[in-house]
């Protein structure tokens, strides 16, 4: 067993490699995923008829739709040879993510009880003081574990975006197996290394849910 | 309220091992749905052999005429119909006609034709069998069979677009090669910068996941200057060299050129037709077995690439 995995060590470099892209697309991603979503979630609850069906329909549309196929719809239908791959790879799983943001945010505000925007209202608040001061610090600690498993789902769907010759991990795994056949060894590598980075992104949202949660315990 | 949480609790447990249950049950039923297709499959190849027996009934109605056209070879020919193998689906060495398609140099008439087989094997050997005058019974079959088969004498020979190599040499006796089956370097249509190796540099290389070609650019990027980017099938690969996100792409150069050909791929050209080392393609018989068969095949093979027929045959399907 020992023997068997000596052999890591040659492939840890371009698996590491391969990380690194798998890391920029999802952080880069997901940062305008949330930026997408804030706008999104603005729209369908903005109470303005036209915007609420613009966010429905892309919200319906995008979650409808594989990241496979979005992918190579994106890539090869409509971007073309106007972006370069990363950015492209980075676009297309922010369309993704954003959907899904869109409707972490929207759950998380609608969760706290319109009795407390009334309230504040009647204090004199307008509607935008109550939402910042009043209800997004509460909704922000109620969205923080779907965010993390948003991330954590967005982290693994990078490994999708190979059918669009990114080269990230489970691309980069791949490729050397199309070599050497290796197969059990190599996808294993890779499987603990996205479960090293995964388990550190779970310890690091659990300590930040508990640092915001200093009214429960 | 306890005791709603407790019945809840009941209510649920089941809930999920039934669920679970039913989940396990769904893919073993499904696995034996997958078990049912293959062997369906198997039977419409089986199918697709029978109909392929009719070939040697009019091979046997000019076997007389050829025969005294005098070859050295078919003396030792005792009028065995051999069983040859072509490979069952590999364009353009063997293609299987479907419904609604027309084959160049073979005209659909009959529902007869439907299942039966063209390409540059099947109708080179068609021409040998008819200038040497043997009989055979053309049986396509899985590219990855045909060397069992051919040990195990289920079959007396193949043509199946197979490259002859040393490893395959231990296995069985090669012909003489009939066709030089090399990787080629093809880009975009519009491309006009790239050819030869030295134009490669700063270029962005599109291969698939697991081929000769897929090694060949890993081996020499650096050597040459390009970037290789990986896709996991061919269909993507062209996509990204018609779309221009990758400048050049390789493949077997009888399969893009066939394709270009018949306008599946008009947005394509070939810049380089040969790289690397060309591997000939051999017909084959078993290790020791079937020395008449392939004297014929040799004999027929340089007869019909000196009357001509030959390249008639492979510009059918391969443009220059």
């Amino acid at each position: 067993m020992l023997d068997y995995f000596s052999d890591c060590w040659k492939y840890l470099p371009s698996l590491l490699g391969g990380l690194k892209l798998t890391l920029i697309i999802a952080v880069v991603g997901i940062a305008l995923a949330i930026v997408l979503g804030i706008l999104l979630c603005a729209f369908s609850i903005s109470g303005i008829f036209v915007l609420e069906k613009i966010a429905g329909i892309y919200i319906t549309v995008v979650r409808g739709i594989p990241l496979m196929i979005l992918a190579l719809f994106m890539y090869f239908g409509v971007i073309k040879n106007s972006l370069d791959l990363l950015p492209s790879a980075i676009i297309i799983l922010a369309i993704n993510a954003s959907a899904y943001m869109a409707e972490i945010f929207r759950a998380g505000i609608q969760a706290i009880d319109f009795g407390q925007t009334e309230a504040a209202r009647s204090l004199g608040l307008s509607y935008f003081q109550a939402m910042y001061k009043i209800i997004l610090p509460q909704a922000f600690k109620i969205m923080i574990p779907s965010l993390m498993n948003q991330f954590i789902s967005s982290l693994k769907d990078t490994a999708i975006l190979s059918a669009i010759s990114v080269n990230e991990l489970t691309m980069t795994a791949k490729v050397i197996i199309a070599r050497n056949y290796n197969a059990f060894e190599l996808y294993s590598y890779a499987a603990i290394i996205y479960l090293i980075v995964i388990a550190l992104l779970t310890y690091l949202s659990k300590r930040v849910e508990r640092k915001l949660s200093y009214d429960k315990r | 309220m306890k005791n709603a949480r407790k019945l809840m609790s009941l209510i649920l447990a089941p809930t999920l091992i039934v669920s679970v249950l039913a989940g396990c049950s769904a893919s073993s039923s499904s696995t034996t749905a997958a078990t049912t297709t293959a062997g369906t499959t198997a039977a419409t190849t089986t199918a697709a052999a029978t109909e392929a027996v009719t070939t040697p009934a009019e091979t046997t109605a000019e076997a007389g005429t050829s025969a005294e056209a005098g070859t050295s070879a078919n003396q030792a020919y005792d009028g065995t119909v051999y069983k040859i193998a072509c490979d069952a689906a590999y364009a353009p060495f063997s293609i299987q006609l479907e419904a609604g398609t027309t084959a160049p140099g073979k005209v659909v008439t009959t529902a007869n034709d439907m299942g039966d087989y063209y390409g540059i094997d099947v109708e080179l050997l068609d021409a040998i069998a008819e200038y040497e005058g043997f009989q055979y019974e053309l049986t396509p079959m899985d590219f990855s069979a045909i060397i069992p088969a051919l040990i195990s004498g289920t079959i007396d020979g193949s043509i199946a677009g197979m490259n002859i190599t040393d490893e395959r040499k231990e296995k069985v006796d090669f012909s003489d090669g009939y066709y030089a089956s090399g990787s080629a370097l093809v880009v975009n249509k519009d491309n006009t910068d790239i050819s030869s190796f030295e134009d490669l540099n700063g270029k962005v290389a599109a291969c698939k996941e697991g081929t000769t070609g897929m090694t060949w650019s890993q081996d020499n990027a650096d050597k040459y200057g390009f970037t290789v980017t990986v896709y996991p099938d061919s269909a993507s690969m062209m996509l990204a060299v018609a779309n221009g996100q990758a400048d050049f792409l390789i493949e077997d150069y009888p399969v893009i050129s066939y394709q270009i050909n018949i306008g599946e791929q008009a947005d394509l050209k070939v810049a380089i037709d040969a790289i690397g080392e060309v591997p000939q393609n051999g017909f084959a018989v078993a290790k020791g077995k079937n020395a008449t068969l392939l004297a014929m095949f040799n004999e027929g093979l340089a007869a019909i690439r000196e009357n001509g027929t030959y390249d008639k045959i492979i510009a059918e399907f391969i443009s220059d």
